[in-house]
């Protein structure tokens, strides 16, 4: 067997794996893109994508209120309005906190740093307990601002985002900050203007990641958010699961697609901010 | 204390932006400011016309009749204006419990029975409705009915909506095919399980129970067989093990005859309730033994292409004639006794169940009414859906019982309580009946008084 | 005097002022749950009963009551499958990837899209579309005439199907291990393919050495998480059947918001944060054995 035909070989059978898996790790979406298209009595029937016989019947059912005074348009808006002050408050309180340890000396800095880091790995499993019961004391549980979902996020809850950004700080050159200074820019003024700029790409992943956890929440709304009109799509999804499984299966999976819709698109649009970021974590660590 | 620090930080952040690039930062104040101004608001809404809080859980026809209802009811008294929540059955408890909790409730709110034991344990979560009994009209209710809704300390806890029971429910296209009449008797069941096996098929069963169903069965049975209460009006746990062992062997003996599907077919079908499981949708569960005031829910389920029948309550489960029957007030309306405005509150409870437009527009969407106005004013208009007024009247009827909310105690029933463990333990086959009982004996005792 | 000894003592701390949100948030919502959760643990707490007396039972419970020890070992089996399965799969996908494959974008893509969407309500709702009796799974089988489990009544096949929806999430783990993957120099390849060293042995004798770090820090990452497992088996399987996927978290949910016992359930999360303590602690000390540090700096 030359070189040649064995470096063949080896480029089918790596391509087979690759699409083989990727059959696998696709072909659910895609199926399910394609159901939300059919009508309920064909979506088992068979292992096709494309609908034999198009409907809009799932995504029609799919507009209506369930469940009370909530629609999936409007359960989109909940979500969007917790997540998107989440994001915003989540980039700028990380990094304030990672600027404070990645450039400053202060008293206690090497302690404070050390409980930084022990809370990456900290479960937030052991913590839901007790913070329902002080966010309940605070009067939050219920709260038609997604208090719970929100405030925290203003005070750089989110370890990961803040060691990630420290990671990123490590490798920006003090240099530009040491030639602000000279100019007379204080600390603040020079992170504003010298390290957000060489943060931004970090700050951009930071920022998608959060969204997409958010975004992708259920525990946090279903433990605080108790109105029906105020539901996010997620809990919306879930009822609208619950109330349809028997027999309305384009309708569910339409909710459940429009919900993630714009996950998805976002995902595409900054598919290499994701990349970095998840590498950026991992392999820098 | 947190909203302090939040606008410091914001305001820390605002002070540097302004101080370095000009005018940008001002916006970020901004937010942080209407923020503040947002959170004030709604802290702030006792002022000018009374706003009440309702709210209620159900499906999208008691959804419909009861927001008509509150517009009614907002026309009639302008200065008052009522916020509706209201939503499906899962989770519903959980939240609102904690609402309870947290003393957040509803101003008025649409509970169930054992809710009174279960969070109102020292009587201050739901107000003493004798206090605004000048506003509800308390003589439109059998004052047994109103006994049974009190708290621990005498006080009334809600206003009975309606009395129910559960009754057998049969689809009769299903018997039809099989060539046969729907059961009327135990002993007609058993062999309706064999027909179907036989001429339908191994997935058609002529009933269907999930856990808490066959809790309820198994009860009927006892209480039949040993015409005794399984609890006492005062809460008593009136069985033995052996009695238990008994009962649990009964219900077993209907899986083995092909009567009911097993548990573990019934969680494979993936359905929350039946009226959402595609077996009983398609008719091969052709029985269920539910809620008479559930009749339209399960009736429209099933839609056009198959008839839904009201069956009988079966005398023939011991010897003699009992039917072991028990009925439970299924739903209440209960005033928060954190409520600023009792009185209004107290007014749309009135409204809903004694008002001649009120009683008109909810109809029979809770069932039969418990208010004797409204059931005089709906079976003379003829409003009274036949089938659950067929339902209700066989269950009354044949009721020889009323079932105690201790039945329905939290660690009883539910997706974690003891009924879904047992049942599904010895249907599974990880418990013996043995084991079952002795479970079941312990739990029911936990509870007793 | 005292005002100058104040700015200076400020001028030296001014770091101070921007980690001061984090400090608060980490006392307020991390460190004063953390210590209450301990403090419950030992009661019995009852959300609406308040607390009667001090306990240890909650713990000896986890141990010794069936349904728990069950979700505990449930909880075990869950992670200890998919953990290893998926950074198998992640490194195996991230190694054919690094090689110039054509159109590696297109691939990373399809691999990846499915970590981003996977911890959502709506893949779980596709997943019961999947599994369940008369799904899509069934269907298949059905087509070629073989006759697939009933997933979610049969006590096996129901972890395994949400464990399967854990393991169809191994993009994320792959795209750091691609990166590290990048980062192994393309001389250390050709050294030891003149060594003569197949593939194969380059692989494992050259390019896992050197990511180990990252494969530790996946392994951590992914233990974690898969021990807070809530949404797959709360929304696909409500636990059931039988308990078989009522994994800690799910277990935790039930106990505190479904039956109140708060008490009851800060035991259990506690028992699960200790576990993942000592995991985590195995790691990091065995870690000296089998990790490489290029620089040697930690």
């Amino acid at each position: 067997m030359s070189l040649k035909t064995k470096r063949n070989i080896q480029l089918v059978i790596r391509y087979t794996v690759l699409i083989a898996v990727g059959l696998f790790m696709i072909y659910p979406l895609l199926w399910m893109i394609g159901a939300t298209f059919k009508p309920n009595n064909e979506i088992f029937s068979g292992l096709n994508i494309l609908p034999k016989k198009a409907t809009f019947e799932g995504y029609l059912n799919a507009m209506k209120n369930y469940g009370g005074d909530i629609n999936i348009w409007k359960a989109m808006l909940n979500t969007y309005s917790y997540v998107i002050p989440a994001v915003i408050f989540t980039i700028v309180s990380s990094t304030l906190t990672a600027y404070g340890f990645g450039r400053f000396k202060f008293f206690g800095r090497s302690v404070l740093f050390a409980i930084l880091m022990s809370t990456l790995f900290l479960p937030q499993v052991v913590l839901n307990v007790p913070q329902y019961i002080m966010y309940n004391i605070f009067g939050w549980v219920g709260s038609k601002l997604y208090l719970p979902l929100i405030v925290p996020s203003m005070f750089a809850t989110e370890t990961y985002f803040v060691f990630m950004l420290i990671q990123f700080l490590r490798n920006i050159p003090k240099e530009l900050e040491e030639a602000a200074k000279i100019d007379g820019c204080n600390e603040i003024q020079t992170l504003i203007k010298v390290i957000v700029p060489m943060l931004k790409p970090a700050l951009v992943s930071c920022a998608l990641f959060k969204f997409m956890w958010a975004s992708n929440d259920f525990l946090g709304p279903l433990l605080y958010v108790n109105n029906p009109a105020k539901y996010p799509a997620t809990i919306f999804v879930k009822l609208a699961m619950d109330s349809d499984a028997g027999f309305a299966w384009n309708r569910i999976l339409s909710t459940s697609l429009i919900s993630i819709l714009p996950s998805v698109i976002i995902f595409f649009i900054a598919q290499n901010q994701f990349v970095e970021g998840i590498s950026a974590g991992g392999v820098k660590g | 204390m947190m909203k302090k620090l939040s606008l410091a930080m914001a305001v820390l952040l605002a002070g540097s932006l302004t101080a370095c690039t000009g005018n940008a930062g001002k916006d970020v104040s901004k937010e942080a400011q209407s923020k503040e101004s947002t959170t004030a608001k709604s802290e702030d809404t006792t002022s000018g016309p009374v706003t009440l809080t309702f709210n209620w859980w159900g499906g999208d026809s008691r959804h419909e009749a009861t927001k008509k209802a509150v517009d009614a009811f907002m026309a009639k008294y302008p200065d008052i204006k009522v916020e509706v929540n209201f939503g499906a059955w899962t989770d519903w408890e959980t939240a609102r419990a904690l609402e309870f909790q947290s003393g957040t409730a509803a101003d008025l709110s649409q509970i169930n029975m054992d809710w009174i034991s279960n969070y109102d344990a020292n009587g201050d979560t739901f107000l003493d409705l004798n206090t605004v009994s000048d506003v509800i009209d308390l003589t439109q209710y059998d004052s047994a009915l109103l006994d049974r809704s009190k708290d621990s300390k005498g006080g009334l806890a809600g206003v009975p909506i309606a009395e129910t029971g559960r009754i057998f429910y049969w689809d009769k296209t299903t018997f039809d095919e099989a060539g046969i009449d729907t059961p009327k008797s135990l002993a007609e069941l058993r062999a309706a399980g064999a027909t179907f096996k036989e001429k339908l098929g191994d997935d058609y069963y002529p009933l269907a129970m999930g856990q808490y169903d066959r809790a309820i069965f198994m009860t009927f049975y006892l209480q039949a067989k040993y015409k005794e209460a399984i609890f006492s009006d005062e809460g008593k746990f009136n069985f033995t093990q052996d009695q238990i062992k008994d009962g649990i062997e009964f219900i077993q003996s209907l899986e083995a005859d092909h009567v009911i599907p097993s548990i573990k077919t019934v969680d494979g079908d993936g359905a929350a309730s039946f009226d959402v499981n595609e077996k009983f949708i398609s008719g091969k569960y052709a029985g269920i033994l539910e809620w008479d005031s559930s009749a339209s829910k399960f009736k429209k389920a099933l839609g056009d292409a198959r008839e839904l029948v009201v069956g009988e309550e079966f005398k023939d489960l011991a010897d003699g004639s009992d039917t072991g029957v028990f009925t439970k007030i299924s739903m209440l309306y209960a005033i928060s006794a954190k409520s600023q405005h009792p009185k209004e509150a107290a007014m749309l409870l009135n409204f809903l169940v004694n008002d001649p437009e009120g009683i008109e527009i909810i109809g029979t969407e809770r069932g039969i009414p418990a208010s004797k106005v409204a059931l005089e004013q709906l079976t003379k208009a003829d409003k009274i859906n036949p089938m659950t007024g067929d339902a209700h009247k066989k269950v009354l009827e044949a009721a020889e019982f009323s079932m105690s909310p201790k039945f329905d105690d939290s660690s009883l029933k539910g997706s974690s309580g003891l009924y879904t463990e047992v049942f599904g333990g010895v249907s599974y086959g990880d418990y013996s009946a043995e084991d079952g009982a002795k479970m079941l004996f312990d739990g029911f005792s936990n509870v007793s008084n | 005097m005292k005002n100058k000894t104040f700015k200076k003592v400020l001028k030296n701390n001014i770091g101070f002022l921007f980690i001061l949100p984090w400090l608060i948030g980490f006392c307020v919502f991390k460190l004063y749950p953390f210590a209450s959760s301990l403090y419950f643990s030992f009661t019995d707490f009852h959300l609406f009963k308040g607390i009667s007396k001090y306990t240890v039972e909650n713990y000896v419970d986890v141990f010794t009551n069936k349904n728990e020890l069950k979700a505990l070992i449930v909880t075990f089996k869950y992670a200890f499958i998919t953990v290893p399965l998926k950074l198998v799969a992640a490194l195996f996908i991230a190694y054919i990837l690094n090689f110039k494959i054509k159109g590696v974008n297109f691939f990373r893509t399809a691999y990846y899209i499915p970590s981003i969407l996977g911890g959502s309500v709506a893949i779980s709702v596709l997943w019961k579309a999947l599994f369940k009796d008369g799904g899509l799974i069934q269907t298949a089988f059905a087509m070629v005439g073989l006759h697939a489990p009933s997933f979610f009544s049969d006590p096996n096949w129901a972890l395994f199907s949400i464990s399967l929806l854990r393991m169809w999430q191994f993009g994320s783990a792959m795209v750091i291990f691609l990166a590290a993957l990048k980062g192994v120099p393309a001389e250390l390849y050709e050294a030891a393919s003149i060594d003569g060293a197949g593939k194969w042995k380059q692989f494992f004798s050259v390019t896992v050495p050197l990511i180990t770090p990252v494969i530790f820090y996946n392994l951590i990452t992914q233990l974690v998480q898969a021990f807070q497992e809530f949404n797959g088996p709360y929304i696909i399987t409500q636990g059931g059947p039988r308990g078989s996927t009522t994994l800690m978290s799910l277990l935790i949910y039930n106990n505190a918001f479904k039956n109140y016992q708060m008490g009851k359930a800060s035991a259990q999360a506690w028992v699960l944060f200790v576990i993942l303590l000592v995991l985590t602690a195995v790691a990091f000390y065995s870690q000296k054995h089998w990790v490489y540090y290029a620089d040697e700096e930690k």
